[in-house]
């Protein structure tokens, strides 16, 4: 049984894995962790710097061969605008991604805080709806405030990427309630739940919820071994998304015997 | 010839009067001995996008402050 494919801005994807690309020990174990998560989607960024000469460890440049390799791949590029504080930076910053990834897909990042690097609502908005109106297709990294989400799709954007946990703490969903309010709420919204994510159980959670995809990158890229990893996550959000489509069991609060049994077994 | 001072990411330079922005690519480029290759970055003048169509009519000016953006890897 192959886990069925969806649609998220007019692309038709084989994976609900969104895989980040920062943080890894080398070029090739980045390689090899993408192609054992069967990510279609993976995340990438731009540096204020020269054209890169070499590439490596974290945060690090694209050399130019591993660049090409990547824009080659097949795999659909999501840059970021990570780092960005106003929404006059992040603006400038996706129209240069734009050009530089050849693609009009943005992960709109507005931090508000140093610390937990919560997205400024605010700013956010206002970004989101000038990119919509420059012809971006805007992926939102936003917290899980439903009115927040709802203003955000008032002002164009087709889906939302509400954080599980601020960005690299590995917390996984700190907040299940609000997620499955979210989730209830905007039951035709393409929802992906973007950071926090730790380990491949919350992978399994945020599916469960019947979440339609999920984005992280520091629970792979941090593993002992990354590429291990990357498939386990595969294999957890393939197993979340098929629990959700099975259709969860309820729970009761006493047990309910598995077994038919009529009265005792034995009378003694 | 005149010559002005510019800011490339933060760091003075001197560059010819007339100078554009397409030729200020290169020039960073050569020096830093990488591939004369105008689709790997991107670039901001005081802040603001300028395509890579444009930066051929790009002229800077003294004091101006242009920004290269390459790409990295990302979350």
């Amino acid at each position: 049984m192959t886990m069925t494919s969806f649609s998220i801005a007019d692309t038709l994807l084989e994976s609900r894995f969104f895989l980040g690309t920062a943080g890894y020990p080398s070029p090739k174990v980045l390689q090899d962790a993408i192609a054992a998560s069967g990510a279609a989607v993976i995340t990438v960024g731009l540096k204020r710097q020269l054209t890169p000469s070499a590439s490596g460890g974290a945060g690090t440049a694209l050399d130019n061969s591993f660049f090409q390799m990547l824009k080659d791949s097949g795999l659909h590029l999501l840059p970021n605008t990570a780092g960005c504080k106003t929404g006059r930076e992040a603006i400038t910053l996706a129209q240069m991604a734009r050009e530089v990834f050849g693609t009009h897909w943005i992960k709109l990042e507005v931090i508000g805080d140093d610390y937990t690097l919560q997205p400024d609502p605010i700013e956010l908005i206002r970004a989101a709806e000038e990119l919509v109106r420059e012809g971006f297709e805007v992926f939102p990294y936003c917290t899980d405030d439903l009115v927040t989400c709802r203003r955000l799709l008032d002002v164009g954007c087709r889906l939302l990427m509400p954080w599980g946990a601020p960005i690299g703490s590995g917390q996984g969903l700190t907040n299940p309630h609000a997620l499955r309010t979210l989730r209830a709420r905007l039951p035709d919204v393409p929802l992906i739940v973007d950071a926090g994510i730790g380990s491949p159980m919350d992978a399994v959670q945020a599916m469960q919820m019947g979440y339609d995809a999920v984005l992280l990158n520091s629970a792979v890229s941090l593993a002992h071994d990354p590429v291990k990893m990357a498939h386990a996550f595969k294999l957890a959000i393939e197993a979340g998304r098929m629990g959700f489509e099975a259709g969860i069991m309820a729970r009761q609060d006493m047990a309910v015997p598995s077994t038919q049994v009529t009265g005792r077994p034995f009378l003694l | 010839m005149s010559a002005i001072h510019i800011s490339v990411n933060g760091t003075e330079h001197t560059v010819a009067s007339a100078c554009t922005l397409a030729q200020l690519v290169t020039r960073l480029q050569s020096e830093a001995g990488q591939p004369d290759d105008p689709t790997t970055l991107a670039t901001a003048l005081n802040e603001v996008f300028v395509p890579r169509a444009k930066r051929d009519t790009t002229i800077l000016s003294e004091g101006d402050q242009v920004f290269t953006f390459s790409p990295i890897t990302g979350g």
